[in-house]
């Protein structure tokens, strides 16, 4: 099996069709994009034509949303055919999910909804995680996701993505910014939580922004529509103090600026990365 | 934990988190629930408003948000590919102004179109028919069959909205125009990223619509040519040079 582990650890952009012309024609080095991949399974045309032409250029991570790996049924076999199609068809890096659900039935609730973590939750997931990853022929990194509320659960989250990665061999996609909204939303605490995680599985670190409800002033919304907060900066610094150099997507996915701006926080990331890369030396 | 779904998807649809509590053990955490279920909604709208841009341009972003939470409501995604999501907005658009606002009826022919051309922008990509198989296309044409190429779309409408649809699509009308009840039919295609259309007269639209239903060249001509008046060897010319036509192999 591919492991997932083939991105530069360097910086990269999350990438919308509205970046498409903006994308360098000359190479950036160590520059690497991300899609989500529910908006590429479809038939053809030029929005799939034109990932097809980036995706040769630079280093393409494929990041799903509706694979309900938490969910009640095990994943779609009709959604698996086309992710595999789609990774077969692109030049993919790596391959990503979340921890979380999606589907009942024949329902899709568009959202990555919470869970609670037990023992029978872990087995699900790790079913469903080995389901995609023998059809996709890779390891897969799953995400930590934004808690909003506490559920009755069995075992702490790292504890739960460290067992799970135990079980699967997946990696882990760590979302920073996740990590701080769940600590202010339900008290989690980001340091001894990272802590907790075996670095070297961590394959991806996700930063973004994030913005405060506007009913509830003491919830924070996983928006990804402004830029990325001076305290997730912070706690990036400290993940990469602990675990080195590894690949960091600014992702961005409403009130989109200019390329230009995203390429700016981009250096921002790519600066901390070496900076913190020479402490670790 | 079926229990926990259940009770999620029920509060998902209904907005009543009784039953959820439960599984929640801080109380007054109630109301973080809602952040699911608004991101839920407004993503499906979302989503809508990028599908069915000439009808927000139309009928004014509140107007259609109002209309496409009420779709929202009634139809669940069913697929995790949003691309597909909304198939049944211009029938739910059609019925809903017919009761509220009639006198912008038309809107949901215009969603037809946006409908139309999102089929065409994302169909599966094919390559031309070579100038051999072409060839061999000539020989007992008559008696071939054909199917349209994976992009094209025909729409027949109640209103005249071609004319203008375009101009909605893309932003806001910039002169008044009269649309006019009347049945209209229009072919949308795409040819290699840019996706063109053309109103049909009724025998060319006759003529391509009998292709695409499966009868062979010589019976599409005479169900066309009943209609009025058409030369069929430039219709036919013209549907090879935009690629629009590939063979049924029957065996």
């Amino acid at each position: 099996m591919k492991p997932s582990f083939s991105l530069p650890a360097n910086a990269g952009i999350s990438l919308k069709p509205e970046y498409f012309n903006d994308v360098p024609q000359v190479i950036v080095e160590g520059l690497w994009f991300e899609v989500h991949a529910e908006n590429y399974l479809i038939d053809g045309g030029p929005r799939l034509a034109a990932l097809k032409d980036i995706a040769a250029r630079y280093p393409l991570s494929v990041h799903g949303v509706g694979a309900s790996l938490a969910g009640p049924e095990p994943v779609n076999k009709r959604h698996l055919q086309r992710l595999k199609k789609l990774c077969n068809n692109l030049k993919v890096a790596s391959f990503s999910e979340h921890l979380a659900w999606s589907t009942t039935d024949s329902h899709y609730f568009n959202n990555l909804l919470p869970i609670p973590l037990t023992q029978q939750t872990l087995n699900t997931v790790a079913n469903n995680v080995l389901q995609i990853q023998d059809a996709l022929q890779r390891t897969i990194s799953i995400e930590n996701p934004a808690n909003y509320i506490h559920l009755n659960s069995d075992i702490n989250e790292a504890e739960f993505l460290m067992e799970l990665s135990h079980k699967t061999q997946c990696s882990l996609l760590l979302d920073v910014n996740n990590l701080f909204i769940s600590a202010q939303n339900v008290g989690m605490q980001p340091k001894k939580y990272i802590d907790t995680l075996d670095l070297d599985v961590v394959s991806e670190i996700h930063i973004a922004g994030h913005s405060t409800d506007p009913l509830q002033a003491d919830l924070l919304i996983d928006s990804h529509d402004c830029p990325v907060a001076p305290q997730v900066w912070d706690l990036l610094q400290y993940v990469l103090q602990q675990a080195g150099p590894k690949p960091v997507l600014i992702e961005r996915d409403s009130d989109l600026p200019v390329f230009s701006e995203l390429m700016h926080e981009r250096k921002m990331a790519t600066d901390l990365i070496q900076h913190c890369s020479m402490i670790t030396k | 934990m079926t229990d926990f779904y259940k009770q999620f998807e029920h509060y998902l649809k209904h907005g009543d988190h009784q039953q959820l509590q439960s599984f929640m053990p801080n109380k007054g955490e109630e109301n973080r629930l809602l952040i699911y279920r608004n991101t839920y909604f407004s993503a499906c709208i979302d989503i809508l408003k990028r599908k069915y841009p000439s009808c927000v341009n139309l009928l004014g972003d509140d107007y259609f948000k109002m209309l496409a939470r009420q779709y929202t409501e009634q139809y669940i995604p069913k697929s995790s590919v949003l691309a597909e999501y909304g198939e049944l907005m211009p029938d739910f658009i059609r019925a809903q102004l017919k009761q509220h606002s009639p006198d912008l009826e038309y809107a949901a022919d215009l969603a037809t179109l946006d409908k139309a051309w999102h089929g065409a922008y994302f169909a599966a990509d094919e390559s031309p028919a070579t100038a051999a198989e072409i060839e061999s296309w000539l020989e007992d044409i008559e008696s071939k069959r054909f199917a349209l190429g994976a992009s094209v779309q025909l729409v027949e409408n109640n209103w005249s909205v071609a004319a203008i649809w375009p101009e909605l699509k893309n932003g806001l009308l910039e002169k008044q125009s009269i649309v006019e009840k009347t049945t209209e039919y229009t072919i949308l295609w795409r040819d290699t990223a840019q996706i063109f259309h053309r109103t049909l007269p009724v025998p060319e639209w006759t003529f391509i619509y009998q292709i695409y239903q499966g009868n062979t060249l010589i019976e599409a001509a005479e169900v066309a040519l009943a209609t009025g008046e058409l030369e069929i060897s430039t219709v036919f010319s013209q549907l090879l040079s935009n690629n629009l036509l590939k063979e049924i192999n029957t065996p």
